[in-house]
């Protein structure tokens, strides 16, 4: 009777000991995570959750016992990544899906970053679905989006589509970039344009920035349509700062940022104020998601910089140096020249020559270029941290869960090593 | 609107919008006419979904939509020449060719992403719809073209299809566009889209006859491009149907310059040049209906510009370049 009962309000909307049946859910599939099961896969949750029932004991006796796991939760360390783990996969499936093509040939080349094990780390997707946990507080008003909404469903999947529309714009560019930079590889595998040729991965790019125009269409707001927009167009205006700089912008901070600004940080930023807008929140609500983005990418990217030089060790020179080998001047060497500006002559000579990069090296490592980069990235997760912190308090366990995790990939971006 | 912070940028992106090398600029005139034939008072004032007190609102968001068929035209022109290999197009360097692939695709990117964001700025998802499948189409036809199997290169109905998407796809879309702005019915939407089909398919079969004959009627004095690309049209296709051999010839691909002499020699026996010409006409012909089709009106620029649609088909097949 307590099961069926149970079942019962689990399959509608209301609150459920004053909390909404799907914290029941995300509890125990992070009790699951944390007794060691491999998946986390919703009938597991529920099959947990049905053992709590079973136990002939009063529900008051339920309740005791979840607001113990509800203790213990919060004390347990948060893995991200886990928390959207199911979703993650969810979009995967769909985003294989819908790179679907008529012309096979089409179809294998726009799937090969989707494939089972290349996708990545997954980044922007868990950033961007934890955002809009994040932001899942009820508004005072039941019109979101500017459109009745009447199923907290249909706005979960319009936000999934962002975040299937941001991984499609942004393998797009990858495939572009790396016919423009002759790339060979890509995430560990022959690039796409190194195994089917320049042609087709081009045309790839382009299927997949088509794909992501509909999908935006089909959500039916103008505001998010925009949004994407400008960032596929900053994406270039990035790639093509990148590509023909004057050596006076190339030895500027400002263009540097501006620039890696429109190379990483856009996407990020952009996708998650679309997050905050479908959500149907506020304007200083999207503007502190925007903020997290922005800060995130730019944490980011700057780490990015530093590991290029260090690698896996702390010590400079074991990293891969590819920047650097391909004349790309980042923040390290930017930092660099303000105290050795004899390095501003290297940087304008190019690095053809092995000797000029060892140079640079060695300028770099009497410099305080990479502390610094290091610190000015700790300043930007800060402020990403901040943008959350601002969020409007919620005593919703699944908001803050979600809060939590977004603060915690603020640490984890800027202590990751690789 | 393509002025780019980054001058290298902006130099590539108006390469071919530059004054004297536009093109005919021929998509741009039937949009435009398209709006002017679609100019009825409807029996409601609200367009579009939104009161737009002013006309000009409206016309100024049409051409935007001529605008945006342009950028998106040349950009996939940027791409197209980038994997031709191109050298030459409108009678000067390729982009590719000057200032190289890596900015030519760039360049194609940069257009199509302000077309995005221009298309964004209209505020009509319908509208957005329509306009991205069209890029959609673009690739799904440029692909078509360079992936196929034998069986699919012999065959009209793969080569109608592709070249829809190819070349009919953005017209027809297009039109469509312009009317759903103006609060046109389906029905008229339908109408407009069916106009911008048939004539884009009309023109390019005629495109295909001329690639033949050229300026001569007579066949060989035309560029022969596409068969010296290997590139298959509705004339061969036609020819097939009467000479069985030159399914094999074709085939073999058109490397060896012996082939395309005897291509040559069987399309002239064939009714290949003329079937083709009769194909394009029955399109033109369409096209015609579609606009004969469109609600009645007595004012006058209306029917000087539905006139003028007319006129177009016309020269669409008559034209000899």
């Amino acid at each position: 009777m307590y099961l069926r009962w149970a079942l019962r309000s689990l399959s509608s909307r209301t609150r459920f000991f004053g909390r909404r049946p799907e914290s029941f859910l995300m509890e125990a599939r992070v009790g699951t995570l944390l007794s060691g099961y491999a998946s986390s896969s919703i009938s597991k949750a529920l099959g947990f959750r049905e053992s709590l029932f079973w136990g002939s004991r009063g529900l008051h006796d339920i309740r005791y016992q979840i607001d113990q796991e509800r203790n213990t939760l919060a004390e347990e360390p948060l893995d991200p990544f886990s928390l959207v783990a199911d979703e993650l996969s969810i979009i995967a499936n769909r985003l294989r899906a819908m790179v679907v093509a008529e012309v096979p040939k089409l179809a294998s080349a726009a799937e090969y970053f989707f494939k089972m094990g290349i996708e990545g780390k997954r980044f922007r997707p868990t950033v961007l679905l934890l955002m809009a946990s994040a932001l899942d507080m009820p508004l005072p008003h039941s019109v979101v989006d500017g459109v009745f909404h009447s199923l907290p469903n249909e706005l979960r999947s319009r936000q999934q589509c962002i975040a299937e529309i941001t991984e499609m714009i942004h393998v797009a560019s990858l495939l572009h970039d790396d016919v423009l930079d002759d790339a060979e590889t890509r995430r560990g595998v022959g690039s796409l344009n190194f195994v089917m040729g320049n042609k087709l991965a081009v045309l790839a790019g382009d299927f997949l920035l088509s794909r992501a125009c509909v999908a935006l269409a089909s959500l039916k707001n103008t505001e998010v349509v925009s949004l994407l927009a400008t960032v596929v167009e900053h994406l270039v205006t990035g790639e093509t700062m990148q590509m023909s700089t004057t050596s006076e912008q190339r030895c500027s901070m400002e263009y540097y940022l501006q620039k890696t600004y429109y190379k990483t940080a856009s996407l990020i930023s952009n996708s998650c104020k679309a997050i905050a807008l479908l959500a149907g929140q506020t304007a200083e609500v999207s503007m502190l998601a925007y903020e997290y983005g922005r800060n995130l990418g730019l944490a980011f990217q700057l780490i990015d910089d530093v590991l290029d030089f260090t690698g896996t060790s702390v010590s400079l020179g074991k990293g891969s140096l590819s920047d650097i080998r391909h004349g790309i001047v980042t923040a390290p060497i930017l930092f660099a020249i303000e105290e050795f500006p004899q390095l501003r002559e290297l940087v304008e000579r190019g690095f053809d020559n092995p000797n000029d990069v060892d140079a640079a090296l060695d300028y770099l490592g009497k410099s305080r270029g990479i502390q610094r980069t290091k610190e000015l990235a700790q300043e930007h997760a800060n402020r990403a941290v901040k943008a959350i912190e601002a969020l409007p308090y919620s005593d919703d366990e699944d908001i803050q869960m979600s809060r939590r995790a977004l603060v915690d990939l603020t640490h984890r971006v800027i202590t990751r090593t690789k | 609107m393509v002025v780019a912070e980054v001058p290298k940028l902006a130099s590539a992106a108006e390469y071919f919008f530059k004054m004297g090398i536009e093109g005919k600029r021929f998509r741009p005139t039937v949009l435009l006419l398209m709006a002017s034939a679609l100019d009825m008072p409807l029996p409601h004032s609200v367009v579009d979904g939104v009161f737009h007190s002013l006309p000009n609102e409206l016309r100024s968001r049409q051409q935007c939509i001529a605008e945006i068929t342009e950028m998106i035209h040349v950009a996939s022109l940027l791409h197209d020449d980038v994997l031709d290999d191109a050298e030459t197009r409108r009678g000067v360097g390729s982009l590719n060719f000057v200032m190289g692939n890596k900015l030519a695709v760039l360049a194609g990117d940069f257009l199509l992403s302000r077309a995005c964001v221009a298309l964004a700025s209209l505020k009509n998802t319908e509208v957005v719809s329509l306009l991205a499948t069209v890029v959609e189409h673009l690739v799904t036809g440029e692909t078509m073209q360079m992936s196929t199997t034998s069986e699919q290169r012999c065959s009209m109905e793969y080569y109608l299809q592709k070249t829809y998407y190819k070349t009919a796809s953005l017209i027809s879309n297009s039109c469509k566009a312009i009317a759903l702005l103006a609060g046109q019915t389906a029905e008229v939407s339908m109408l407009a889209y069916e106009y911008g089909r048939n004539l884009g398919l009309a023109f390019q079969l005629i495109d295909d006859v001329l690639d033949f004959t050229g300026t001569s009627v007579s066949l060989g004095k035309g560029s022969l491009s596409d068969i010296r690309h290997g590139i298959v049209t509705a004339p061969i296709l036609f020819a097939i149907e009467e000479f069985p051999q030159l399914r094999e010839l074709v085939e073999r691909g058109f490397d060896n310059p012996n082939d395309v002499d005897a291509a040559l020699d069987y399309l002239g026996k064939s009714r290949g040049i003329q079937r083709t010409k009769e194909l394009a006409q029955e399109h033109a012909n369409r096209a015609v209906k579609a606009i004969e089709a469109l609600p009645y009106s007595d004012d006058e620029d209306i029917q000087m510009s539905r006139r003028a649609l007319v006129d177009l088909t016309h020269r669409v097949i008559t034209r000899t370049k």
